[in-house]
């Protein structure tokens, strides 16, 4: 009876709050939740005439299998994880150590006006950006290009070789994020008390220690936590940038899943395929996003729920 | 504690009204579906009824009634409002005649009460400038157009469009209405695959019975001409759909070059491949434009080689992303053969000397044509339709650069065969559950006499070679269209008379003299002398074709296989050009895929069925 009352009582007291939350977990279950249902699609010789909820073919596994009939299946496999792993990897580093750069700096002006300049290109979309590249890029017209002829090298086809495209696509997907990441960093380093810098300087500490043993420890848990989030896109390699950066030349290097899953299933029209595709992402993302979350549960003791 | 009550009573407010956008959002979707699924599901109702009363014979439900036209809705009001009403009156008068005189008036026969029908519209890159000239001078628009109001006019039909989109949206759409349910009266199919579909599960009208009885003698002898490409529509041996025919010469390539850089270097338009191999050295070294700068290149061009490098596989008598007959009976996958080998080895020689722009494969077509534009190639290769390409760059820029084209160069400097490739855009398909299936065939009654019969047809359909992207059902050609507009034109510009030009030979003779501007140019060099279709005149005079010969529906096999086989080789026939691949590995590479995807397997299936349909060169 009293815990009722006390219930109640909190309940009218978080009232607000969960309605605010309302809107989103009705979004969620919308756009989330409810089309789960299409991942039958992936067991069936899919008709689109026949309607989602029609009389549909079952083949088991054979989307599955004609996936892997593919010719080029495991190259895109291959390229889908080492070019998101490395995006990860890079998407971590980077920031901090531009955040950690930042923040040593003395004039402040100076370091706001750097903030806007890197954070800039995270607002251009990959449709316009990816225009950009590809004149920057270009190993006949292209500014880079010109720039290593001058130095006395030959040029490099950036977009056209398949030794160059995943380092390019790497490398310009960091350069357009860094900025953005940098910003969660700086907050951290914000929440960090002063005083402890103080005792490390009375305890003799130059700048390196002080970073090393005071700023890195403060920011250990926003770390983790962005750790965490990012390994649920670790088949994630950008499909926005590929599918405007790559060309048939570079298939070999730069075709990943969902640009694979975009030509089988909407310009080719074969859904079943299509579906099982996703359907294989999906279920490695969770797997490893689970495993990720039980690393940083146990070894830095994390806890995100 | 006050103020803190009034802060959760204003979150609370927030809150409310988040979530009421939120279910609003939903609402308003919920209500555009459901207009949707009442504008398709009408006609269903109305054939239960009818179905119910007429055993389902449309005839009945028509009025019997003259040759006498329904009033029009649409009033013209541009700037050329005049030359408008003027055209359509003596278009809607001459066909009523034609169809009196003729003793077919019953096929085209209007409905005494208005009809509605849905629609979709797919538009074009060019189709929005179109719009906008036409718009100006007679008020016209996607929804509201002369095609629109022939056809209110004749029939009693009222055009609505379920939806607009981009040629490379449309058959995703097309596929989401199919999975919705909600497909529309009179449609366009452009998948072979989606025709077959729709057909096997029953959604759309069979058309043989239709075409018969209401199909006008002018479309029945196109449809005798163009049989191979009906043979695409026919489903287990019958016919689905009216197929949208295009030029089957549309797939020969040319070699066009700088007469002035030509002059320059003091070379000649080249007769064989290994002379042309010579021209391109020296467009790239020689410095051909006489600028003392180092800044051409021999060719450029896009990713698909077999496009803008055409004319070098044709040369070498190679066709790599078609199925052709190389004997009798049997049939080859272009990319698997000895001669496009060949090319590829011609090729990667010309791009290892840095004759070819080292990105074009990257490049799309706009950056292309930048290229050509900046005169940084003289040499470029594709269809006729290159024309506009060249011509962008032959006067806007500079009057004096000046384009030919001949016969392409082969191996040993004789004319080689073109292929040449019956090609079908799609087809116009009827929705089972509406109710009056002959509206399309009369829609391609009416399309047909204004192409062949009718004064005012030039202008009706053929308006600056663009007013029929405005159709609601699309273009209907002779396999050799182009060719013989072209025969006609040279006669009619012989005796400088355009009288008895058909009517795209009236709409092209009007754009040949009329003003100077870019389109009067690329028609010339596509149809005036020494032109594009003088070139092809030569093969066709001489006799150097042969047909694609399958125009099958694709087996099981095919639709899972086929498009990888074609990938698979772009990727692989890049790679081996721009070098990264050496041509001996690749090509045993690309040849295991192709063995690997049942490539010969496919090949057994096509000669089947040439067999079966007697399909032979």
């Amino acid at each position: 009876m009293k815990n009722r009352a006390k219930w109640v009582r909190s309940m009218k007291k978080e009232l607000p709050l969960h309605l605010m939350l309302l809107p989103g977990v009705v979004l969620i279950f919308i756009f989330h939740y409810i089309p789960l249902y299409g991942i039958v699609i992936a067991f069936q010789d899919f008709k689109a005439s026949r309607g989602l909820f029609g009389q549909q073919e079952w083949v088991r596994l054979e989307n599955f299998r004609y996936l892997f009939s593919l010719p080029n299946t495991w190259s895109v496999i291959r390229n889908t994880v080492t070019i998101a792993c490395s995006k990860i990897v890079l998407s971590m580093i980077v920031p901090i150590f531009v955040a950690l750069m930042l923040n040593e700096m003395v004039h402040l002006r100076y370091k706001k006006a750097i903030q806007t300049v890197i954070y800039f290109p995270h607002f251009i979309s990959w449709v316009v950006l990816s225009g950009v590249l590809t004149s920057l890029l270009s190993p006949t017209s292209g500014i880079v290009n010109q720039l290593i002829q001058k130095l006395g090298f030959s040029p490099i086809y950036f977009l056209g070789d398949n030794q160059y495209f995943q380092g390019t696509v790497i490398a310009s997907s960091i350069w357009k994020e860094f900025g953005y990441g940098t910003i969660v960093y700086l907050a951290a380093l914000t929440g960090i008390d002063p005083t402890l810098y103080d005792a490390a300087a009375i305890d003799g500490a130059g700048r390196l220690k002080q970073t090393w043993h005071v700023t890195l420890p403060g920011m250990r848990t926003i770390i983790v936590l962005m750790m965490v989030l990012k390994l649920g896109d670790v088949l994630d390699a950008g499909f926005g940038q590929i599918l405007n950066l790559y060309s048939p030349v570079v298939y070999e290097s730069g075709d990943i899943l969902d640009t694979l899953i975009y030509r089988i299933g909407l310009t080719g029209g074969k859904y079943g395929p299509s579906a099982a595709a996703g359907l294989l992402k999906s279920l490695v993302s969770s797997t490893l996003i689970s495993v990720s979350y039980w690393v940083a549960y146990k070894f830095f003791d994390y806890k995100l729920f | 504690m006050r103020k803190k009550q009034k802060n959760q009573g204003l979150a609370c407010i927030l809150a409310a009204v988040m979530a009421a956008s939120v279910l609003a959002g939903c609402g308003g979707n919920g209500g555009t579906a459901s207009t949707a699924a009442a504008g398709t599901t009408a006609p269903v109702a109305a054939t239960a009824a009818a179905g119910t009363t007429g055993a389902g014979d449309p005839t009945e439900t028509e009025a019997a009634k003259g040759a006498a036209a329904y009033p029009a809705t649409f009033v013209s009001s541009g700037t050329d409002a005049e030359t408008y009403t003027k055209n359509v009156e003596t278009f809607q008068q001459e066909f009523l005649d034609y169809f009196e005189q003729t003793g077919q008036m019953d096929k085209v026969k209007g409905y005494e009460e208005p009809v509605e029908v849905n629609m979709t519209r797919m538009y074009t890159s060019g189709l929005q400038a179109i719009i906008d000239s036409l718009q100006q001078k007679y008020g016209e628009s996607y929804e509201e157009n002369r095609f629109t109001d022939i056809i209110k006019r004749l029939l009693n039909v009222d055009i609505s469009f379920n939806w607009v989109t981009g040629q490379s949206q449309y058959e995703q759409k097309l596929r989401l209405d199919m999975a919705a349910n909600e497909l529309p009266d009179i449609f366009f199919v452009t998948a072979m695959n989606d025709l077959a579909e729709l057909a096997e599960e029953g959604l759309i009208w069979e058309m043989d019975d239709l075409i018969e009885q209401y199909g006008s003698d002018d479309l029945k002898k196109v449809k005798e001409s163009q049989e191979y490409a009906y043979q695409k529509a026919m489903i287990d041996g019958k016919l689905y759909g009216i197929p949208a025919t295009m030029s089957a010469t549309d797939n020969v390539r040319y070699l066009y070059i700088r007469e002035d850089w030509l002059k320059n270097l003091g070379l000649e338009y080249p007769k064989t491949l290994d002379e042309l191999a010579k021209v391109i050295e020296a467009f790239a070294t020689q410095d051909p434009d006489g600028n003392g700068v180092d800044d051409t290149y021999g060719m450029s061009g896009v990713s698909d080689y077999s496009y803008c490098f055409g004319a070098i596989f044709q040369g070498f008598g190679a066709h790599p992303k078609q199925i052709y007959e190389v004997e009798k009976g049997k049939n080859v996958y272009g990319g698997t053969t000895e001669e496009a080998k060949k090319a590829l080895a011609y090729l990667t020689d010309l791009y290892q000397k840095g004759y070819i722009q080292a990105d074009f494969s990257t490049q799309n077509a706009t950056q292309w044509r930048e290229v050509i534009a900046q005169g940084k190639v003289g040499i470029v290769m594709g269809n006729h339709a290159m024309s506009t390409y060249i011509t962008d760059a032959l006067h806007e820029l500079d009057p004096s650069v000046n384009w030919v084209v001949d016969v392409a160069p082969t191996e040993n400097g004789e004319m080689n065969k073109i292929l040449l490739a019956p090609t079908v855009n799609g087809f116009v398909v009827v929705n089972k559950n509406f109710e009056h299936p002959e509206i399309a065939v009369k829609m391609a009654d009416i399309v047909i006499s204004a192409i062949f019969n009718n004064s005012a047809g030039g202008w009706w359909y053929y308006e600056n070679n663009a007013s029929y992207s405005l159709s609601p059902i699309n273009v209907f050609m002779t396999s050799m269209t182009n060719l013989e507009t072209y025969l006609e034109l040279m006669d009619a510009f012989e005796k400088n008379d355009p009288t008895g030009l058909s009517a795209k030979g009236q709409a092209y003779w009007e754009i040949m003299n009329g003003e100077e501007g870019l389109s009067k140019w690329s028609y010339d060099s596509m149809f005036g002398e020494d032109s594009t279709m003088a070139t092809l005149n030569k093969y066709y005079e001489s006799g150097n074709y042969y047909w694609v010969t399958f125009n099958g529906q694709y087996n099981d096999l095919m639709n899972k296989n086929f498009s990888s086989i074609g990938s698979t080789m772009n990727q692989i026939f890049l790679s081996i050009i721009t070098g990264q691949q050496d041509l001996e590995s690749g090509w045993s590479q690309w040849i295991d895929t192709y063995n690997k995807l049942k490539g010969d397997e496919i090949m057994a299936y096509v000669n089947e069925w040439c067999k079966e349909n007697d399909s032979y060169n």
